[in-house]
């Protein structure tokens, strides 16, 4: 996992910190858990300020996405808010386009909740 | 009079040729052997990209010990003079080879030189190069100093107060020494690393782990400096106890320490990296440009 800050950008540096932080975290690379390196060497490695790193870390602290404590440094806490009701509005888009396609297909409600319970226990078992 | 000026001289002579040999010998070029058993050591394949990088770290580490070994054995006979005598103490030898190394390893720069725009994510620990014995010695010689000073004040506290003072001494040195080789170990890790090509990243990694071992090795020879005497003073204030049997003790442990130190850091210290795989890499190998 790589952090990449483009100095010629108009984006702030700790907004770019924030924004891959946020973006690993989301997309699952940085599990729950996960300590991140200290405000001090990531700043070093990276050649910035350690008071944009610092910002950086608590803007996502603020999003609940870390966690930061005294000698355990910063530690990946969550995905962010924002990301959970995506998840869940795509998951009912998929719903809805299984209900219609099993309409086209004439089946009753049963007959459709069966065949979900089915490949959930299929599933369950691989 | 006449013999102490004779041997003043004598003394000046073997120093300034010493002086000499020295800067012959840390100004001259690191040798291809030093490098090999450098990689040999770490596992590391050295190729055109980070030879150099670790030459200039050999080189850097070998001046620094070899003048901090000179600038000890100079001030122990200097210190010697007082008595009217001319004696090699091994103690300020080590001592100054001690400081030299450290100085060093803090003064070793980043192999790294590259945009430092890019960086990995991921924490530096000392357990990420250190395997459990270079963890944990340094700790318990900490922990045997502590334990041997406060035996030695809790029977201090019985007889005279006077008798306190060597042992907090030696206490407070052993405790400050620990915690300078603990600064500068903090320094390696919080040492710049930006992303690089696998080949560096691998050897400032290597760098790493051999400074970490080598300061964890002289940590537990320092230390047995002041555990060998706090021995002795604790011997002395507990009844009991023949002097002669607890000078004989604090010898053993004075070496005990010594050669657990110099094994510690003698040893092998790769750091288990993808680019450092055994199956993909000679051990040892060097390619030479």
């Amino acid at each position: 996992m790589i952090l990449d800050i483009d100095p010629a950008s108009a984006t702030p540096p700790y907004e770019q910190i924030r924004e891959q932080i946020a973006a690993m975290v989301d997309a699952g690379p940085l599990a729950v858990g996960t300590r991140l390196p200290s405000i001090r060497q990531l700043a070093g490695d990276l050649g910035l300020a350690p008071g944009t790193v610092a910002r950086a870390y608590r803007e996502l602290e603020a999003g609940g996405m870390v966690r930061s404590r005294v000698r355990h440094g910063t530690v990946v806490a969550g995905r962010s808010p924002g990301s959970e009701d995506a998840t869940r509005a795509r998951a009912h888009e998929a719903a809805r386009d299984f209900v219609a396609q099993t309409r086209r297909l004439g089946m009753s409600s049963g007959d459709v909740l069966a065949a979900v319970r089915a490949e959930l226990e299929r599933d369950r078992a691989r | 009079m006449r013999i102490i000026g004779v041997l003043t001289i004598v003394l000046l002579a073997a120093v300034a040729t010493l002086v000499y040999v020295l800067v012959v010998v840390t100004h001259g070029a690191v040798s291809r052997s030093r490098v090999e058993r450098f990689a040999r050591r770490q596992r590391l394949a050295i190729t055109p990209g980070n030879g150099d990088s670790v030459i200039r770290y050999l080189a850097t580490t070998r001046r620094w010990r070899a003048w901090g070994l000179l600038l000890g054995g100079l001030l122990g006979v200097l210190w010697s003079l007082r008595d009217h005598q001319v004696r090699i103490d091994f103690t300020a030898l080590f001592a100054g080879w001690f400081v030299g190394a450290v100085v060093a390893e803090w003064r070793v720069t980043s192999l790294a030189s590259g945009s430092r725009h890019s960086a990995r994510l991921a924490r530096r620990t000392r357990r990420d190069y250190l395997g459990p014995a270079a963890l944990m010695l340094p700790i318990a010689t900490a922990v045997l100093c502590v334990g041997l000073a406060s035996a030695g004040i809790l029977g201090a506290a019985r007889r005279t107060p006077h008798e306190l003072l060597p042992i907090v001494a030696w206490a407070a040195a052993s405790i400050a020494g620990l915690g300078v080789i603990w600064m500068v170990q903090r320094h390696i890790l919080l040492r710049a690393q930006p992303q690089e090509a696998a080949d560096v990243l691998a050897a400032d990694d290597a760098v790493r782990a051999r400074s970490l071992h080598v300061l964890s090795g002289a940590a537990v020879a320092a230390g047995g400096i002041p555990a060998a005497s706090l021995l002795s003073l604790a011997g002395e204030v507990f009844t009991g106890w023949d002097a002669a049997d607890v000078g004989a003790l604090s010898l053993l442990l004075l070496f005990a320490a010594a050669l657990t130190g110099w094994l510690l850091g003698m040893t092998s210290s790769p750091v288990p990296t993808q680019d450092n795989d055994d199956s993909s890499l000679p051990v040892g190998g060097v390619i030479s440009r």
